[in-house]
């Protein structure tokens, strides 16, 4: 009788823990659908493309990216999505899957349309009016900051009525023409006329993106210095981590290392320098390596090489808050496992010219926080207009590469010093989580955790093992190959002199011996 | 009985006269080429990652199921529209392809080019010289030991290591015909009466085969003028001197032309791989030992990376900042400067070399084909015999090696001091020979290790094992024709 009370007790628990794990679970995995037409290089369709993907791991959501002719009927009413983007690059090219229109007419989620090609039932579903406008050039009004736009070719603004909630003005200097918004959400659905991933136009587009999926999380942008590796000056690493501190910026610096050699003192050189970033309220985003090749064998030794990494850093006392890597590693299934999912922050910065995938899988993945990396030069081009002040609703790290010169040293510092923009200070709001594969990095408002106990930054590292290279193991019998080797040595060299003396004393008899008389 | 032994002595007249030393060498390594080569299964040397640039520089493509480092590929295409990478880069294995694709063209097939099509090309000069490298070192004897020495010559040259690379796209067919060449000529030539042109540009053939089969060996183009400084002696009459000149000034251009041939990128990975497999390979701290040497010492850290690296790695070594501040601050001064700072590094780095450069045979990449049976990466193991004495018996060290040379060059010195009182020039040019040989032989371990460190070290010493090879046949032969200490009057002719 017990027993079976037993016996269904446990299969009650292992129902409720089910259904209780299952239905987050679910919430959590659904995607956004992001549908491109073509990748269309001459308009940086690429970029665009992943300016979207990032622009929603930001937001913090899933995505799985297709192409519009990959698109299989009925892929979007399956309910396994919760919104789906569609992105035209490619106006001119028409191209067209009716299986998707049909099923994006029918999708109940949120709807985001980017670019070209807004048809006639999406602009009934925005309740607004179609304005096209061709061969015009913008400018892009938002709070005090502006962008000028390049000339457009064909672009398609909407009237919005009330209650649409617009983000950015786009004015011409045509009188006749009224202004419009640039992003619009009405409800579940949104527009962006067009997509320009750099400066205003970004902060526009991820509000826009940020309020459609509801994931508003307005913050001050991080200021992080990037280009840092184990090869670079250490010097000037040193000397603008000093600048910044006097100054009163706070900043993050991402950096990759080595999982080898680290005996070398050149290793110690480096960690020092880290650890003086870290004192002067800098904190480290360990950066991703380079992928070299890309091969069966690539998961064990990118999870080898993180631990590696991660464990010589961590002895040390280099903490790093989280991981930066390519926008690329987020969409391929092995670089983002074993590379990024082991931190609760990831920074992604802007794809190199050559991507090396190991298992592309277009699935992008979320983490606690998912920074926006743009670089600096983007936000204070004369093109892309002066921004006074910045607060995006997504998280987003303004990048500068690590200067290379005392000139462009002074003048980042300058322009540093001069702008209006208030930083993002990890000392007061930052809580972030890293796994090795033995240790568990913490970063809470300015003090730094190891396996959840806190750790003091010295500027001298503590608890390394100290390896010296000079210490020679001990070998048996060594000493008698050495007594050996001088005594054979002492012998060749007194029989060559005796010999010498010989040949010298007898050098008439033996010229004789050859010499032809 | 005795009939018996009158039997087997006229038996042996007979042989003697109808089969001459350099006839039997020459059968015999046909035989075993034909063998190793043309007898199925396919025989020969499986890509080990340097084939495509050669392939599309000479109009060839690889077919799909195109096997690397495991099996070797008997089948390829031959691209039969425009080749924008045709002619990129010209070494003398170009020659010999382009005639192998226009033989499979007439004989087998438009589109598909049998490798073992390049084989039968390199055999054909491979046996001629063989003949005449016979020939030199046995001219005018019939006798027992000179059919020794053919048959040692078979055992040296004929070996799998060497022969298993005709049906490839490494250089070393090349490198093997020159220096038989090379050798052979220079020999008949010192043995002559009268100075013959054919042989002389037979030499200089040999040598522009030699210095442009890899960008590296254009530098030993020097060796192999040394090489010839005996002609001088040979040639009397002044007009002639300025055509030998002349000829050796071509040499010199070429050489250069090669040498300088190599494109950035691979002058810039050979830098790389220098320092990274060569200057920081100690056991103390490599970072430490940078200090103060005009390159940042953090630069130590990239001890045992590879230019293009295998797996993940901090800073992509064509990245502009490493350019700028390591390869382009690491030249040849900055090289030659550090290891005479550290010599006993350097002299490890050159043991290390000592003891690689007799392993001719290249066992990291497969010799079979794909289907014939054979494990991934299998060896062949007949006619091996030569290269693994050598590469198990030659001593380790390079200060053995620099003994042995001085030891030979005293020894063929009395040749000279001999001759040169009794006005005679065999032993001069033979003594200029050896010098040259014996040059390459000390000089190319130095150069590699600086030039490349310690990567794919076995495979660019090949200049190593055979030039010692052929000083010590020169050696043996002349040991046994007792023309060692000065030369005899023996009738010699071409």
């Amino acid at each position: 009788m017990r027993k079976w009370w037993q016996g269904l007790l446990v299969i009650l628990a292992l129902t409720c823990g089910l259904w209780g794990l299952a239905k987050p679970a679910q919430a959590a995995s659904r995607r956004v659908l992001i549908v491109y037409d073509a990748l269309n290089p001459k308009q940086q369709g690429q970029k665009k493309l992943v300016a979207v993907q990032r622009l929603l791991a930001s937001a913090g959501v899933k995505t799985q990216t297709e192409q519009l002719t990959t698109y299989r009927a009925g892929q979007l009413t399956t309910r396994r999505y919760q919104g789906v983007v569609t992105l035209n690059n490619w106006s001119a090219g028409h191209l067209k899957n009716p299986a998707f229109i049909r099923d994006r007419d029918t999708f109940t989620g949120q709807q985001l349309h980017i670019g070209p090609g807004l048809d006639a039932a999406e602009t009934g579903r925005l309740r607004a009016k179609r304005v096209t406008v061709r061969h015009q050039q913008f400018l892009l009004k938002h709070q005090r900051n502006w962008q000028l736009l390049p000339f457009s070719e064909d672009v398609t603004l909407l009237k919005t009525r009330k209650g649409a909630r617009n983000f950015g003005t786009l004015t011409t200097q045509r009188t006749s023409l009224a202004d419009h918004p640039y992003g619009t959400v009405v409800g579940t659905q949104g527009y962006l006329p067009y997509l320009e991933p750099q400066g205003l136009s970004l902060l526009v587009a991820m509000q826009t993106v940020a309020t459609l999926f509801g994931r508003q999380r307005a913050q001050a942008p991080l200021l992080t210095i990037t280009g840092v590796t184990p090869y670079s000056d250490l010097k000037r690493v040193r000397r603008l981590a000093q600048h910044l501190a006097a100054d009163g910026i706070p900043f993050a610096l991402s950096t990759t290392t080595v999982a080898n050699n680290t005996s070398m003192r050149a290793f110690t050189r480096f960690t020092a320098t880290l650890r003086y970033v870290e004192r002067h309220h800098g904190v480290i985003f360990l950066q991703a390596p380079v992928v070299g090749a890309a091969n069966a064998q690539s998961r064990n030794t990118l999870e080898q090489v993180m631990v590696a990494e991660l464990n010589q850093l961590g002895q040390r006392q280099v903490i790093p808050v989280g991981i930066s890597a390519p926008a690329y590693w987020n969409q391929d299934r092995t670089l983002q496992r074993y590379g990024l999912q082991r931190a609760s922050d990831v920074l992604l910065l802007p794809n190199p010219t050559t991507t090396a995938f190991v298992q592309r899988d277009n699935l992008g993945a979320t983490h606690r926080t998912t920074w926006y990396g743009v670089t600096w030069q983007s936000l204070q081009t004369v093109r892309n207009g002066q921004i006074q002040q910045v607060t995006p609703a997504l998280p987003m790290a303004v990048t500068v590469q690590l200067p290379t010169s005392a000139k462009q040293e002074t003048a980042l510092l300058q322009q540093l010093r001069h702008t209006h923009i208030t930083w993002y200070a990890p000392q007061k709001q930052m809580r972030t989580r890293l796994l090795s594969a033995s240790a568990t990095f913490g970063y809470h408002k300015g003090i730094y955790y190891l396996n959840g106990s806190p750790v003091k930054i010295r500027t001298r590292a503590t608890g390394v093992p100290n390896y010296h290279f000079e210490r020679k193991n001990f070998v048996a019998l060594s000493g008698y190959f050495k007594v050996q080797g001088w005594i054979l040595m002492a012998f060749f060299v007194i029989t060559t002199i005796v010999l010498g003396i010989f040949l010298f004393l007898g050098r008439r008899i033996y010229r004789r011996m050859f010499m032809r008389k | 009985m005795k009939r018996f032994k009158q039997f087997r002595l006229t038996a042996w007249q007979a042989f003697t006269r109808q089969v001459s030393p350099a006839m039997l060498a020459t059968i015999l390594a046909g035989l075993v080429v034909g063998f190793l080569l043309f007898v199925p299964p396919l025989r020969g040397l499986a890509d080990d990652g340097t084939f495509p640039q050669i392939l599309a520089n000479n109009g060839l493509y690889r077919l799909s199921g195109y096997q690397t480092t495991t099996y070797v590929n008997p089948q390829l295409g031959i691209m039969r529209y425009f080749n924008e990478l045709r002619g990129t880069s010209f070494t003398a294995q170009t020659l010999f392809i382009q005639v192998a694709i226009l033989v499979n063209k007439l004989v087998h097939s438009q589109t598909v080019f049998d490798v073992r099509f390049l084989g039968l090309t390199y055999t054909g000069p491979y046996l001629g010289r063989i003949y005449l490298l016979t020939k030199a070192l046995t001219q005018p004897y019939r006798r027992i030991r000179s059919y020794f020495l053919a048959v040692a010559v078979v055992l040296v040259f004929a070996d799998a290591a060497f022969i298993l690379s005709f049906n490839s796209f490494y250089a070393t067919p090349v490198m093997v015909i020159g220096m038989l060449y090379v050798v052979a000529t220079t020999l008949l030539v010192a043995r002559l009466r009268t100075m013959n042109w054919r042989l002389v540009i037979g030499f200089f053939g040999g040598v522009a085969l030699l210095v442009t089969a890899t960008p590296q060996n254009g530098l030993l183009v020097l060796c192999f003028v040394i090489a010839s400084g005996g002609f001088f002696f040979v040639v009397t009459r002044g007009s002639r001197w300025l055509w030998l000149l002349a000829g050796l000034l071509m040499l010199l251009i070429l050489g250069g032309l090669s040498y300088t041939s190599l494109s950035s990128e691979q002058r810039a990975m050979n830098r790389y791989q220098s320092f990274t497999h060569g200057v920081l390979t100690q056991d103390t701290d490599a970072s430490q030992s940078l200090e103060h040497s005009g390159i940042s010492p953090q630069y130590g850290l990239m001890k045992d990376e590879d230019y293009y690296p295998t797996a993940f790695t901090a800073q992509r070594p064509s990245s502009r900042s490493v350019q700028r501040h390591l390869i382009q601050r690491y030249t040849g001064v900055w090289v030659s400067r550090y290891y005479l700072q550290h010599p006993r590094q350097f002299l490890t780095l050159l043991d290390l070399a000592a003891s690689d450069m007799m392993m001719t045979q290249n066992k990291s990449v497969g010799d079979y084909q794909k289907g014939a049976g054979k494990a991934p990466g299998a060896q062949v193991t007949l006619f091996t015999s030569f290269s693994a004495a050598a590469g198990s018996f030659f001593p380790e060290r390079f200060a053995f090696n620099v003994l042995l040379v001085v030891a030979l060059l005293m020894i063929f010195a009395v040749g000279v001091y001999n001759d040169l009182r009794a006005q005679r020039v065999a032993s001069v040019v033979r003594f200029f020979l050896v010098c040259g040989l014996l040059l390459i032989f000390i000089s190319v371990p130095i150069m590699a290790i600086i030039g490349g460190g310690t990567t794919a070290l076995a495979q660019r010493l090949l200049m190593v094992p055979l030039s010692i090879d052929m000083v010590l046949l020169i050696f043996l032969a002349d040991m046994l024709n007792h023309r060692l200490w000065h030369a005899d009057d023996a009738e010699t002719e071409v």
